[in-house]
């Protein structure tokens, strides 16, 4: 980190962001931003530059862990799957709410204990509408 | 943190103060389980909870119509006389929405339940964004309003035009909901804050520097996106076409009200302060723009859902001068008069605009009997309904003794009062231009033959809400004092 700071402890820096309107802790930010597309352009400019290049049929080829690839991937997928996909991400999302109030419990009480029933009391909502229109059962 | 007790930050006063949004989403949740257990036969019980759910809401709204500002949720919500004047827009909208889609759901085959429960899920988004004091409960709202609408305008599965406005609706509704966050949190990386009365102060001495003004202009993209205003404005008229009627009278009043709401009070609160006025010459652009285009277009449509689609983009540009009205530069108290007149406009465009679209459903299924030609003749083989239409467009056109001629008159004297004349000039200029369109459709009504065709879809329902809607229009546009009043009222509460 000090060397970022000396990186861009230039005072024209400051200036240039105080003529901006950005407060000058945002540095750190701007620093880390060109240091992330330093890290991902250099390894991509570096093999484009070192790298020969010698092309070839199988090189070419889709990699299909190892195996010769049979067919196309544009196949037509059950449209099914795509209830499944969000009923997935909803009671997904349900538990990485009930992560961090579970960490937190003993300091939330009673209180934090009636929110998060409550909270799950609509999403069971969801998930009876869910199982009623059928929409987990996978074949009619 | 063994200290912490989280009831430092809740109480039970905000629950009472956000009751209405918190029944809604009680009675939304009950329509559905009721929709899974209760035999086909007693299905009518949906209907009229969901009536029940949004008169109580209403009522609780009126009971409790504040005094002066409070706050709720630690300054997340506040309520005031001005979130409550919306909010009952928003209801009243949505109770008449209910009233006249009873027959057209039936009709087009549309689930009942689901449909009333994104509907009340979406006004309960409304009054968030109404209610809204801090840049992120704003975008909550806005989210939760606009999920479950993108989901209705594509409700008619079966109908290619229904999915194209949904997916048209939500691809681009995305994209600007995107625009909107990427501005807030600009403005959090300027000032430290998200909270509109902290903003206003950080605001007042912040220079206008080149952030500031991206900010500021993806915040405008982001509602002027949900005001339909141009050069945002793209997306309305097929999604108007193609959604299902209701759901567009829905839209077109409560998205409306909802986002201009919000914005009105981040302009007015936070950005009221700023020394330059670099955001109303923005604004007038978009004001000018929606009028000028939003009305002249509409002359050459002959499809009336679309005719009323580029009328209702020259009615945000309308609303968007009330706004402009109600700022200073370099003041952190604006005009009231301007943000009056802009609720005052809402409240009456509410019952013209949603007893036309009760017209359009009355008088033909989805997608079909919507040209000018279809209502040709109507005085003669149904002139009360002729005549209610004809009440509507003279409201829209702002002709008195309706309702639509004091809230353009309203807003103009505004316009004037603040010093923006040429602004309240091109309003009446492109108000006359409305006169042709709307005034076309009259006269297919009245002085054409009627067409053989005319197979109506009267329902109780329907026939009250055009009774009401009728009504409202020409009483209120004789009688307005009590809701300027209120709208004054609320507005002078903004500031406190």
């Amino acid at each position: 980190m000090e060397f970022i700071k000396t990186l861009f402890n230039f005072p024209q820096v400051h200036e240039w962001l105080g003529q901006a309107g950005y407060p000058a802790v945002y540095l750190g930010a701007l620093a880390g931003a060109v240091l992330a597309l330093l890290i991902a352009a250099v390894p991509i400019l570096m093999s484009v530059c070192l790298s020969p290049s010698r092309p070839s049929a199988a090189k070419k080829a889709a990699y299909e862990c190892g195996v010769p690839p049979v067919g196309t991937a544009r196949e037509k997928q059950m449209v099914r799957f795509y209830v499944v996909a969000i009923l997935f991400v909803l009671f997904d999302v349900e538990t990485a709410f009930l992560f961090p109030w579970a960490v937190a419990y003993d300091m939330l009480g009673l209180f934090g204990l009636i929110e998060m029933g409550l909270f799950l009391a609509i999403l069971i909502f969801g998930y009876v509408y869910a199982w009623k229109k059928e929409a987990l059962d996978w074949v009619y | 943190m063994t200290g912490f007790n989280p009831l430092d930050y809740v109480n039970s006063s905000d629950f009472l103060s956000t009751a209405p949004e918190l029944l809604l989403v009680g009675v939304g949740l009950l329509i559905l389980m009721l929709d899974l257990f209760l035999p086909a036969k007693r299905r009518e019980l949906i209907v009229q909870v969901t009536v029940m759910g949004l008169l109580l809401s209403l009522a609780i709204v009126w009971i409790g119509w504040p005094d002066s500002q409070s706050e709720a949720f630690s300054g997340m919500l506040v309520v005031d006389g001005y979130s409550q004047f919306i909010k009952m827009v928003v209801l009243l909208g949505a109770l008449l929405v209910v009233f006249i889609s009873g027959r057209y759901l039936r009709n087009e085959g549309i689930y009942v339940a689901e449909f009333y429960e994104l509907l009340l899920f979406s006004s309960v988004g409304m009054m968030v964004m109404a209610s809204g004091a801090n840049l992120l409960t704003i975008y909550l709202g806005l989210e939760l309003m606009s999920l479950p609408l993108y989901v209705l305008a594509a409700f008619l599965r079966a109908n290619r035009r229904s999915t194209e406005a949904g997916l048209k609706y939500f691809l681009l509704g995305g994209f600007s909901s995107a625009l909107l966050l990427y501005g807030i949190s600009l403005i959090y990386g300027l000032t430290g804050t998200t909270n509109l009365m902290a903003l206003q102060h950080s605001l007042a001495s912040l220079p206008v520097s080149p952030p500031l003004l991206v900010a500021m202009v993806l915040l405008v993209a982001g509602f002027g996106f949900k005001v339909s205003a141009v050069p945002f404005h793209l997306w309305t008229p097929d999604v108007y076409m193609g959604a299902p009627t209701p759901v567009v009278a829905f839209m077109s009043v409560g998205t409306k009200a909802a986002a201009i709401a919000a914005f009105a009070r981040l302009m007015v609160v936070s950005f009221g302060g700023l020394q330059s006025s670099v955001w109303a010459s923005m604004l007038i652009v978009l004001a000018v723009g929606s009028m000028v285009l939003g009305n002249v277009v509409a002359v050459v449509q002959n499809n009336v859902k679309r005719m009323l689609a580029y009328s209702a983009i020259g009615h945000g540009g309308y609303l968007l001068v009330g706004l402009i009205a109600s700022m200073k530069p370099g003041s952190v108290v604006g005009l009231p008069d301007g943000l009056t007149s802009l609720l005052f406009y809402l409240f009456g465009y509410l019952f013209a605009n949603i007893g036309a679209f009760a017209v359009v459903i009355y008088l033909g299924r989805e997608g079909q009997h919507e040209s000018y030609e279809d209502y040709s003749g109507l005085a003669q083989t149904r002139p009360w309904l002729a005549a209610v239409m004809m009440i509507f467009l003279l409201s829209l056109t702002g002709i008195p003794p309706t309702i639509g001629f004091v809230g353009k008159f309203y807003i103009f004297a505004a316009a004037i009062g603040s010093g923006y004349t040429v602004l309240a000039l091109i309003g009446l200029l492109t108000s006359t231009i409305s006169l042709y369109y709307y005034m076309g459709l009259g006269m297919y009504m009245y002085m054409r033959p009627p067409v053989e065709r005319h197979v109506f879809y009267p329902t109780r329902g329907l026939t009250i809400s055009l009774i009401v809607c009728a009504v409202a229009t020409v009483l209120f546009g004789i009688l307005p004092q009590t809701w300027v009043h209120l709208a004054q009222s609320g507005v002078l509460q903004l500031w406190h």
